[in-house]
């Protein structure tokens, strides 16, 4: 078997690539930070077996960030048989600085000539053999996107066995000093059995420690190193710099520089304007924000729109199936099982499929065109007077899908304490977990046409709650400098609708099946616990209020009853209470409870067929909002909880974030119930 | 006694305005160009990770580099280095300088 790495800058479209190689199940996008830890994938090809292994995207192998730092940890220390560098034929000299880097690791590589359709459209030629004769390795263009090229680099993949020398020459006064030392080693007879005399001069000068400390034992030592010292000096001198690492990095760009004029052919003068026209708009001085925010807007109002008409379909839908399947169940006990508690709990998380698949579309969208980082850059200015970076805002977006790639994202920024602020305050954002709750109660208690702006409205109180939050913990926890904000802004693409008809189908059958398995589960436990211990019917009772009493005596009403004082100020009742702490598991399995839960007992009148008009007519309106703003804020659930306390390093910070979400929660809920009461 | 005192308060002010004069007129930094302008990198008085991440993204001593955007209180800059477009925040725009 090949193990294959794949480096490249971020936004060169390295996933892309993968994935039209193997149609693995990768994510794309267009913004740093997408390939969050290194992924694997299989496939065959001519009876070989390769194992590509998909590293963070790095500008260079310095580890500015910790997604840098886990790419060059890999490549420096991890065994594999090749690297597969993919630059972008548009940006060919910036993405050359990372190839220079690669092959001063002396390994086997390919260079892939990435986006080739783009740079032809752009009128941009690139010679690659010229360019494979000048670094001595193969260079082979590639389209991942229209996949041009794909097997051609399979097989020279498959023919790459033996290693040869890369041929990068630097300038003369660098170049005359890595001979000098080479000569010395050639005449004292010094040969390594894997590397060339010339590669360890190289590395003597960049002092790196590994050869350094390999070569410390020899005997002629003492001669080198007064050797090296003066090449060193001669070098200081000529470039008039003294860091040996910014001397090199002036070296590859220098290097680079040249590669380019050698083998790029500019044939149209720049034609890359339509990024340019774009954001002269979007990044508009005045114009940016108020626009970012009418987009934001225009998708919670798709979300809402769109979503609630298959949503008044399933919902009619699943309560004839319960009614169909409840009259064909003669036993009692399965009966209820099946219809009180299993259709019940997993309809309620049904209903919202629509909702989720609308809003991860729109967040896909916004990550593969390429228009997050733009907003990371309108937004940078605002939050960092929150003592938040630009780059939060990826993590921070992210957080509207699921929190778990949020707090995986996060790595993006450098410095830990921006990363630990934006870590507390993704909760904040509310997660597509959490859109059934709101839409539930946004349903029952708001009129249908301005129901998206009070979806908005939801989500913009979290995240203004989270800057809010942000700023506190910068004051009074995390203190410290700033981390520099650097950030590229790519060019702006086309997302491709195979990929986001990839997005949406995996975001739609991990629903299901969370649905179909975890949310089940839970709706049967739910179930038992609202009906066990079984209660005896008192012959003074009617129906109905032996239902209520059976409810109110049984598990999960002792639990709920138990723990409802505490959030008596708030106004829940027991089901509620028991609602927020069985949502803990995942946020889905509230709207799963309140399902279960007011399927069984209250039932008002016999119109009050669906769970909408249940929750209407039972819960009071002060309490509705004070439940929405609690929801909104409070514990993650236990998946991410898990994420956190792997990403955050360490355990405390997660009792930290205990404390800190479930203070926020109450105390803002409870204002709200105070004032809603005292407006209503 | 008090001449004394006002004339040197009178040189030790003089060299500061003087100082700061000076300063403002040898120093300009990409914070200063106007939009659209494009001009050559001087210096760069970045140090440490932030000057390798400004040389890795082609931010060297001699490139072209024009400012192509601002948000509204220059706070956020936008510059395009061989046709590259990089986001900066206002301070670390100040740390490169141009002719």
């Amino acid at each position: 078997m090949k193990k294959i790495a794949v480096v490249g800058q971020p936004n060169v479209g390295k996933s892309m690539l993968i994935n039209s190689i193997s149609d693995g199940h990768l994510k794309v996008g267009n913004f740093s930070g997408v390939t969050v830890e290194k992924k694997e994938v299989l496939t065959k090809f001519q009876g070989q077996d390769f194992d590509f292994i998909d590293l963070p995207g790095s500008y260079s192998l310095k580890d500015f960030t910790i997604d840098e730092k886990v790419t060059s940890d890999f490549l420096k220390n991890e065994e594999y048989d090749l690297i597969v560098n993919v630059v972008d034929s548009t940006h060919l000299k910036k993405s050359l600085y990372l190839t220079i880097q690669l092959l001063e690791l002396n390994k086997n590589m390919i260079v892939v000539l990435n986006m080739i359709d783009e740079a032809n459209k752009n009128g941009i030629k690139v010679d690659s053999e010229q360019l494979s004769n000048l670094l001595g390795i193969p260079v082979i263009k590639v389209s991942a996107k229209e996949k041009i090229g794909i097997s051609e680099l399979l097989e020279t993949i498959n023919k790459t066995d033996t290693f040869s020398e890369n041929k990068i020459i630097y300038s003369d006064s660098i170049e005359e000093e890595i001979l000098n030392i080479q000569t010395f080693l050639d005449e004292r007879g010094f040969k390594d059995s894997n590397v060339t005399n010339r590669h360890i001069a190289i590395k003597l000068l960049q002092n790196s420690e590994k050869v350094i400390s390999k070569l410390q034992n020899n005997i002629f030592w003492v001669e080198l190193s007064i050797i090296l010292k003066s090449s060193l000096e001669h070098i200081y001198i000529h470039l008039d710099e003294k860091n040996l690492d910014i001397i090199f990095s002036e070296e590859r760009v220098a290097i680079s520089k040249g590669l380019v004029q050698e083998v790029v052919e500019c044939q149209i003068k720049k034609t890359k304007c339509l990024t340019r026209q774009i954001d002269d708009v979007l990044i508009h001085k005045f114009f940016g924000i108020p626009i970012f925010l009418l987009l934001m807007w225009g998708l919670f109002q798709l979300t809402f729109e769109i979503g609630s008409i298959p949503m008044d379909w399933i919902d009619s839908g699943v309560s004839l199936f319960g009614n169909f399947i409840g009259s064909n169940i003669g036993n009692e006990f399965f009966r209820s099982l099946i219809v009180d508690g299993i259709i019940a709990g997993v309809g309620a998380v049904l209903l919202f499929l629509p909702n989720i698949l609308i809003l991860f579309l729109g967040i896909a969208l916004l990550e593969t065109t390429g228009y997050m980082s733009r907003v990371a850059f309108l937004l940078d200015g605002f939050f960092h007077r929150f003592g938040l970076h630009g780059k939060s805002f990826i993590p921070l977006v992210t957080g509207f899908g699921c929190s778990i790639p949020a707090y995986m994202s996060a790595r993006t920024l450098k410095n830990e304490k921006d990363r630990l602020i934006t870590m507390f305050i993704i909760g904040f954002m509310s997660c597509g977990a959490k859109l059934p709750v709101y839409v539930l109660f946004i349903s029952a208690f708001f009129s249908p046409e301005n129901a998206g702006n009070y979806l908005f409205a939801i989500y913009l109180f979290g995240a203004i709650a989270g800057l809010i939050g942000a700023k506190v913990l910068r004051i009074f926890v995390f203190k410290g400098e700033d981390e520099p904000f650097v950030m590229e802004l790519p060019t702006y693409r086309l997302p491709s609708l195979y990929l986001l008809w990839h997005t949406v189908k995996s975001q739609a059958v991990m629903y299901l099946k969370k649905a179909g398995t975890f949310i089940l589960l839970a709706s049967v436990v739910i179930w038992f616990a609202s009906n066990f211990p079984k209660q005896i019917q008192n012959p003074e009772m009617s129906d109905m209020e032996f239902q209520t009493y059976s409810l109110e005596n049984s598990y999960l009403g002792m639990v709920g009853k138990a723990t409802q004082p505490l959030f008596a100020p708030l106004g829940f009742d027991w089901k509620l209470t028991v609602a927020l702490e069985t949502g803990i598991s995942a946020k889905e399995v509230v709207v799963a409870t309140l399902g279960v839960l007011y399927s069984l007992g209250d039932e008002v009148d016999e119109s009050s067929e669906t769970l909408l008009t249940r929750i209407q007519e039972n819960i009071p309106f002060a309490t509705a909002v004070a439940f929405i703003v609690f929801v909104m804020i409070y514990l993650p659930c236990f998946a991410a909880s898990i994420v956190f306390i792997k990403e955050s390093g360490k355990k405390i910070y997660f009792l930290y974030l205990v404390i800190f979400t479930t203070a926020s929660a109450y105390s803002l809920s409870f204002l709200s119930y105070i004032l809603v009461k005292a407006f209503e | 006694m008090i001449m004394i005192i006002i004339i040197k308060l009178d040189i030790s002010l003089n060299f500061v305005i003087f100082q700061k004069f000076y300063q403002g007129y040898k120093m300009r930094t990409l914070f200063n160009l106007k939009k659209d302008e494009v001009s050559i990198i001087k210096k760069i008085t970045a140090t440490g990770d932030l000057r390798e991440r400004f040389i890795s993204f082609g931010i060297t001593k001699g490139s072209e580099i024009t400012l192509k955007n601002c948000s509204a209180n220059r706070e956020n800059l936008e510059i395009n280095i061989d046709d590259v477009y990089v986001a900066l925040r206002k301070n670390e725009a100040e740390k490169i300088e141009v002719e």
